[in-house]
């Protein structure tokens, strides 16, 4: 064996690091998933998961929190993504700069300010569930912005002129040509916006003040209360569970599709 | 083949990170003889404000000229009573002295997990000489003397605005679901606290009994027997018990602003909240705050139908340095370091004697004994009597830190201890208190399924816009296009 220093080697400090510390901790996490206290094998963790009111309560308010804040961002993401990349207006990078700069400052530190702006406002002490769909649209705002803004942008304009010339109105040019052509955008948008709105506990207990407790929480319960098991349980099935919604909307393709994924962001 | 080597190397690189870690290690223990890992609360010891220096520097060079070797002290902190706890048992001897409180005292005992002190009297000389009566009794009684020695104490009960909350509103656990305090409360975000809470309202009428019938002038309830009574109640875990704590709890999760740990001394000052279930420490800290920045008074109360005594004490695990340790107890058990601490954190030492009581007779929470309200508050239970008087101050503001620091014979009588929980009672509690922070489900799922609603009235109208239903009609001379 010869062993010769080619381009290939350079991913190996990069290889140890996920060796080290993602693979590794998963398998941590399984060997806690399917033990129980004393170490012996089970699945009770998993049983638990769906006869347990308190996990099928925070699945519950995860999902909804997710969708309902997902559905705002990609309502109030796409008109201005839209406007950004298809008006022609000369100003428009320096417009989406506005768009990321908060993103610049540690998002605690600008929760806390909307903490003490919503208590102006005298908002704080209203609906905890409304004060954390607000703060989840707001931090994520620009994770659906970002990749329907790429997306757009690279639009080839004649196809919009061909559906105009050939007599289609604009609703119908907008549904049957733009939105199709938009979709990896959408669906990447989707993905970045619902998924961590799943676990962003930081927001809930902010704004929500911890009066809602959504997965990410449960599962900081459950590691604090020293039920590691049912803790790295949870965590295993949300885990499962975003693999399959990746797996759903396509992100696993390696195709062109994917390429708008996250693109501008990372 | 070049698959086989990026692993090799993966390995290799591993093996390195593991082995140099392991080195650490073992120059640590090489050091061992001279080095004092403590492990700590957060926020739990004096700092000179001068001079920055915390009271463990101080130790350190105080050690250091007395018997002339250099030492380390490795000071860390942790948050929670459990998170200590598991770092002990996944990682047995990391720390050579901890500071839990009460119940994880007594489970850490019970698992034997704890080394004894040596006698008092050598190992602890400073302890021995002034230490409260009442700490040393306290703990004589209970059979944790050996084990530990008591660094701070105090009581559970509600830090109230007076512009907004009576003393008789806040002096009972009734309190947390007043409706007239709805959204001005907090609850703990810790379990073991708001269990006992739980407890206090599921009780309240069968605690304020015995109470009354312990204050009143011709009770027939003795002192002991209202101990009894009270410790085998608060510490009740029974199926039922649990049952009416998880009642209550989620009525009081329902009043409550918010669930806290630290925010509520804040929230309290700027008038966000009333009512502040608190730690009697934090009390003190939260009326000094308001007092200086936001010119808001702020009280304490204990609920009447009795309370928690709590204390957090120094204890040595299993295979502790116990001679740097000792000595480290000791120095901060000097009436002068403990003077020190509680200045700067706002809770109460165990630590009595002269130079503490003088310290409280002068301090701004007293006033002097021709003031026109001063009342005489008697603290000869906890320093013994001072110079043959008994230890009497005055005091012209009731309810506030002064009788949060150091609360009268009175008050203590209705206060007890908190016992642990084993393992089993623990996942019970734990549940319920998951279940109380959960809410309520089927506002979720009435949630989920309007949005199931609106998700497919917009497929329809999405599928009918793509007929073209909503598109206008087309123009003379134009073919539409699907």
């Amino acid at each position: 064996m010869k062993l010769r220093f080619s381009r290939k080697h350079l991913c190996i400090p990069y290889a140890a690091f996920l060796a080290l510390f993602v693979i590794a901790p998963i398998i941590i996490m399984l060997y806690y998933a399917f033990t129980d206290r004393n170490g012996a094998f089970t699945v009770m963790n998993f049983g638990r998961i769906f006869s347990d009111v308190s996990t099928i309560s925070a699945i519950l308010t995860s999902v909804s929190v997710a969708i309902i804040t997902t559905v705002i961002c990609l309502l109030l993401g796409y008109p201005v993504a839209y406007i950004l990349a298809r008006s022609g207006l000369k100003r428009a990078p320096t417009l989406l700069i506005l768009f990321i700069t908060p993103m610049w400052i540690n998002f605690v530190l600008r929760l806390n300010a909307l903490k003490e702006f919503f208590s102006l406002i005298n908002l704080l002490d209203k609906s905890p569930y409304l004060n954390t769909v607000i703060g989840m649209v707001y931090d994520f705002l620009p994770f659906m912005i970002l990749p329907l803004y790429t997306t757009l942008i690279k639009m080839d304009n004649s196809l919009v002129e061909a559906s105009q010339d050939l007599g289609a109105n604009k609703v119908t040019t907008f549904i049957n040509v733009i939105l199709p052509l938009s979709m990896p955008g959408i669906i990447s948008g989707i993905t970045m916006v619902f998924m961590p709105t799943m676990t962003n506990y930081v927001i809930s207990d902010i704004l929500g003040r911890s009066q809602i407790t959504i997965l990410g929480k449960l599962i900081e319960n459950h590691f604090m209360q020293n039920n590691w098991n049912m803790g790295a349980a949870i965590s295993m099935f949300l885990l499962s569970a975003m693999f399959v919604f990746t797996w759903l909307t396509g992100g696993f393709k390696s195709d062109s599709e994917g390429v708008a994924r996250g693109s501008g962001l990372w | 083949m070049k698959k086989t080597v990026c692993l090799l190397l993966a390995a290799l690189l591993a093996g390195a990170c593991f082995s140099t870690l392991a080195a650490c290690k073992k120059d640590a223990t090489e050091y061992g003889e001279l080095t004092l890992r403590i492990c700590n609360w957060e926020d739990y010891i004096s700092e000179d404000e001068e001079t920055g220096k915390t009271l463990v520097e101080e130790f350190e060079e105080w050690y250091e000229n007395e018997n002339n070797v250099d030492i380390k002290v490795e000071y860390s902190t942790f948050g929670t009573n459990e998170i200590l706890y598991n770092n002990l048992k996944i990682n047995p001897g990391i720390y050579d002295l901890v500071c839990p409180s009460d119940y994880m005292i007594q489970k850490m005992m019970s698992e034997n997990m704890l080394e004894k002190f040596g006698n008092l009297e050598e190992s602890v000389p400073n302890y021995e000489e002034y230490g409260s009566p009442y700490m040393k009794n306290l703990f004589e009684t209970n059979g944790w003397e050996e084990y530990a020695v008591p660094y701070m104490w105090g009581t559970m009960g509600y830090v109230y605005n007076p512009e907004f909350v009576e003393y008789d509103e806040a002096a009972t656990w009734k309190a947390a679901i007043n409706e007239k305090f709805k959204n001005k409360t907090t609850l703990k975000d810790s379990v073991r606290d708001t269990y006992f809470l739980g407890v206090g309202l599921a009780k309240t009428d069968v605690l304020g009994r015995m109470s009354g019938d312990y204050y009143a002038e011709n009770g027939t309830l003795s002192s002991a027997d209202y101990q009894t009574f009270l410790r085998d109640a608060f510490n009740d875990t029974t199926e039922e018990t649990v049952e009416k704590v998880e009642k209550m709890l989620k009525q009081a999760k329902a009043n409550a602003f918010s669930l806290e740990v630290d925010e509520g001394k804040n929230d309290m000052a700027t008038g966000k909240v009333w009512l502040n279930f608190a730690w009697s420490g934090d009390a003190v800290f939260a009326m000094d705050e308001a007092e200086e920045n936001s010119d808001t008074v702020l009280c304490y109360a204990v609920p009447l139908e009795g309370s928690n005594i709590w204390y957090d004490g120094w204890v040595m695990p299993k295979g502790a340095n116990k001679k740097l340790a000792e000595a480290f107890v000791n120095f901060v058990s000097s009436p002068e370091n403990a003077c020190k601490n509680m200045d700067f954190i706002g809770y109460t030492s165990a630590i009595g004697g002269e130079e503490v009581f003088n310290r409280i007779k002068n301090s701004d929470y007293a006033c002097e004994i021709d003031d026109e309200d001063a009342e005489e508050i008697d603290l000869t239970y906890f320093f013994g009597e001072i110079n043959g008087a008994p230890a009497i101050v005055y005091c012209n503001d009731p309810n506030r830190q002064l009788t949060a620091q150091y609360p009268s014979e009175e008050i203590t009588a209705r206060c007890t201890v908190m016992e642990y929980f084993d393992d089993e009672t623990n996942d019970r509690i734990n549940s319920m208190w998951n279940r109380v922070k959960a809410g309520n489900v089927w506002l979720y799922v009435i949630i989920i399924s309007a949005i199931a609603v609106v998700a497919a009235a917009a497929v329809v109208i999405i599928i009918l816009a793509k007929k073209g239903v909503f598109a206008k009609k087309v123009k003379k001379g134009f073919t539409k296009i699907n």
